[in-house]
């Protein structure tokens, strides 16, 4: 065999991977301004009034909206709780540790349907009446996982006696976390936010269980896909959200780079 | 030359458990004013353990710390007139050299005009004038360690504590720096405990050791009675290179001198200042010395008022500026059949030559150097 590898083979398997991966999602804006009702080629022509009767659509803007209020809350519900847990598990050591560790990270592995169904039994049981607050209820109990493992690479990263010495100097505990710890783990509270908050916009069957009569995004497309007359819509709505998707996660690693180079670290728990 | 200055720490009965780990036993310290003091030891032996009870970042289970003659105990690190150079400097990477120095002024009421121009002198103090505006995590190793010297030293603290600061220095740096830092603890006058485990380190640097084993202070002296004078046996084995002999102790008169018989040296009569304090139990008695207070006599060398034993060069070890030698002296074989060589060196002066392996030669002594371990 020669030393050199001979990738011809790999490369046309990487390149149908990547076909395979990212040609639905093409095809999304493709037919979001396309003039014709019907999901097919050849292409009708441009057009922009699948856009307009998505921002005329009252439901939808309704969905949107409850779905960017669940994913805000659920995402700092999530990393706020995540701090505190990575922080803990990073720093000291108590009874019981590990188990507890285990158990916060359970539901990253476990079948969402169950968790779901589980939590409507409960919710029902308790008397709590269904509505977006019980869907932020479950999606904290879903992203916390994520948040936690961002986190505890960020916090696991750094120095102990950084803290130690900012006390040593003459500041609280509290502002030594402040003033030293909290500007270096930054980078991953950023990192776990986004995490949080992407996993929270598309998630289904704990917002389909959990949500009562409102619609989130991820519910109201679903509803949608039975009306062949709302497709081109729904691609339209796709073509914004993958938008969005690529903005947010190309600033949240632009951030994470610039917080790494002003302290000259290389990557703590990064996305990308 | 402190001996008179008011005891600045003060450790009384002092003793620290990690569950069943007994980490430091009993210690008894009293540290001076304007002393350069170090703390010296295996890992392990509870040396950072003490500095950081010092620092108040560790309880103790029992005993007492006083500074400046106040008790400790309900003292928090940040309250206490003590400032720590750790052993990762912990410069905080996301400030810049100036943000680092100034930190600990941050609760100080003083003006930013009057703080900039405290932290422009620490940085000159430090040799770092001009550093100010530089990111932190750009510095290099040594440039690091002025950096955290001077945000220590800025809030002028009544006791710096070092924590094995030169341990990630490469050897020329290192040098370099102990020369400093003994020039900086003069000029700032201030009581300076030094943590290390390299004895070379201590030697150079401290006006009093203590050294430690297993949470005990095993012994606290000045560099040379360390040397010179090891406690036991542990301690002259940790501080520098001792050889060991087997000896028996066939006499002893009323003012303590001891006789002994020396596996190799032959009968030397030992005063009491050079039979080490402790005893180490049932262990046979060694006489020890120092590789420097023998000297390989060459060929044509008259004989000296020292005493002279014949020896064969087993090993020669070269370091340009000396060589050192494994000698095997005549008769130490005697009923030690695993007697090992014994290693002393030498200075490459001018015209002294190094002399070859498997050479017969002589060697010069002075029962004055031997120490009595027993």
């Amino acid at each position: 065999m020669k030393g050199r590898m001979n990738g011809g083979g790999l490369r046309a398997y990487a390149v149908l991977y990547l076909l395979f991966l990212y040609a639905p999602i093409i095809l999304l804006p493709l037919f979001a301004f396309n003039a014709g009702t019907i999901i097919a080629f050849p292409l009708k022509g441009f057009t922009t009034q699948w856009f307009q009767e998505m921002w005329g659509n009252p439901t939808l803007r309704r969905a949107l909206t409850n779905s960017l209020t669940i994913a805000v809350s659920s995402s700092i519900l999530a990393t706020c709780l995540g701090i505190f847990a990575a922080r803990a598990s990073t720093r000291f050591a108590f009874p019981g540790k590990g188990p507890i560790m285990g158990f916060i990270m359970l539901p990253m592995v476990l079948p969402e349907i169950i968790v779901a169904m589980s939590l409507l039994v409960v919710l029902l049981g308790a008397g709590i009446e269904l509505s977006i607050l019980t869907v932020i209820l479950g999606h904290v109990l879903m992203c916390t996982p994520y948040a936690i493992a961002v986190l505890t690479t960020a916090f696991s990263s750094l120095d102990k006696s950084l803290e130690e010495a900012a006390f040593d100097l003459g500041e609280t505990r509290w502002g030594a976390f402040r003033l030293v710890i909290l500007p270096l783990v930054m980078p991953g509270i950023i990192s776990a936010l986004l995490i949080s908050f992407t996993i929270s916009l598309d998630e289904f069957i704990i917002a389909f269980f959990l949500a009562g009569n409102e619609p989130t995004l991820p519910t109201y497309i679903f509803s949608q896909l039975r009306f062949p007359k709302a497709i081109p819509v729904i691609m339209a709505l796709g073509t914004v959200l993958v938008a969005l998707s690529i903005v947010l996660l190309a600033l949240g690693e632009y951030f994470r780079r610039r917080g790494n180079a002003r302290i000259g670290a290389t990557g703590t728990g990064g996305l990308v | 030359m402190t001996e008179d200055r008011k005891p600045m720490i003060e450790c009384t009965g002092l003793n620290k458990h990690y569950g069943d780990y007994h980490a430091l036993r009993d210690i008894d310290l009293t540290i001076r004013e304007g002393e350069f003091f170090s703390l010296l030891g295996p890992s392990g032996c509870g040396k950072t353990t003490l500095l950081r009870v010092i620092a108040g970042f560790e309880d103790i289970s029992s005993g007492a710390v006083l500074i400046d003659g106040k008790r400790m105990e309900d003292v928090p690190a940040n309250k206490r007139p003590t400032n720590m150079v750790f052993q990762s400097y912990a410069i905080f990477p996301h400030l810049t050299v100036a943000q680092n120095v100034a930190f600990g002024l941050r609760r100080d009421s003083r003006s930013k005009s009057e703080k900039d121009a405290l932290v422009e002198e620490a940085l000159q103090m430090v040799g770092l004038k001009g550093y100010g505006k530089r990111a932190a995590h750009a510095l290099s190793g040594g440039q690091r360690q002025r950096v955290a010297l001077a945000r220590a030293l800025i809030l002028k603290p009544k006791v710096l504590l070092l924590d094995e600061p030169l341990s990630a220095l490469d050897r020329k740096m290192r040098e370099q720096m102990q020369v400093e830092l003994i020039k900086l603890q003069r000029q700032v006058g201030i009581t300076f405990v030094l943590v290390t485990h390299d004895q070379e380190e201590a030697l150079v640097m401290s006006d009093r050791i203590a050294v430690m084993f297993e949470g005990r202070i095993a012994q606290l002296d000045g560099p040379e009675a360390l040397y010179a004078r090891p406690a036991d046996r542990r301690v002259a084995d940790f501080i520098g290179v001792m050889n060991f002999l087997p000896a028996d102790v066939t006499g002893e008169d009323a003012e303590g001198n001891v006789t002994v018989d020396v596996s190799g040296l032959g009968e030397v009569v030992l005063p009491p200042k050079q039979i080490s304090r402790l005893t180490s139990g049932d262990e046979r008695p060694m006489v020890g010395f120092r590789p420097e207070t023998m000297t390989l006599l060459s060929a044509s060398a008259t004989r000296s008022q020292e005493r002279e034993t014949g020896a064969t060069i087993d090993e020669v070890v070269y370091y340009g500026d000396m060589t050192y030698y494994d000698l095997r002296l005549d008769g130490s074989a005697r009923g030690d059949g695993n007697a090992r060589p014994v290693r002393i060196s030498m200075r490459n002066v001018f015209g002294r030559e190094v002399q070859d392996v498997g050479t017969r030669t002589r060697v010069a002594w002075s029962p004055g150097s031997l120490v009595l371990f027993r």
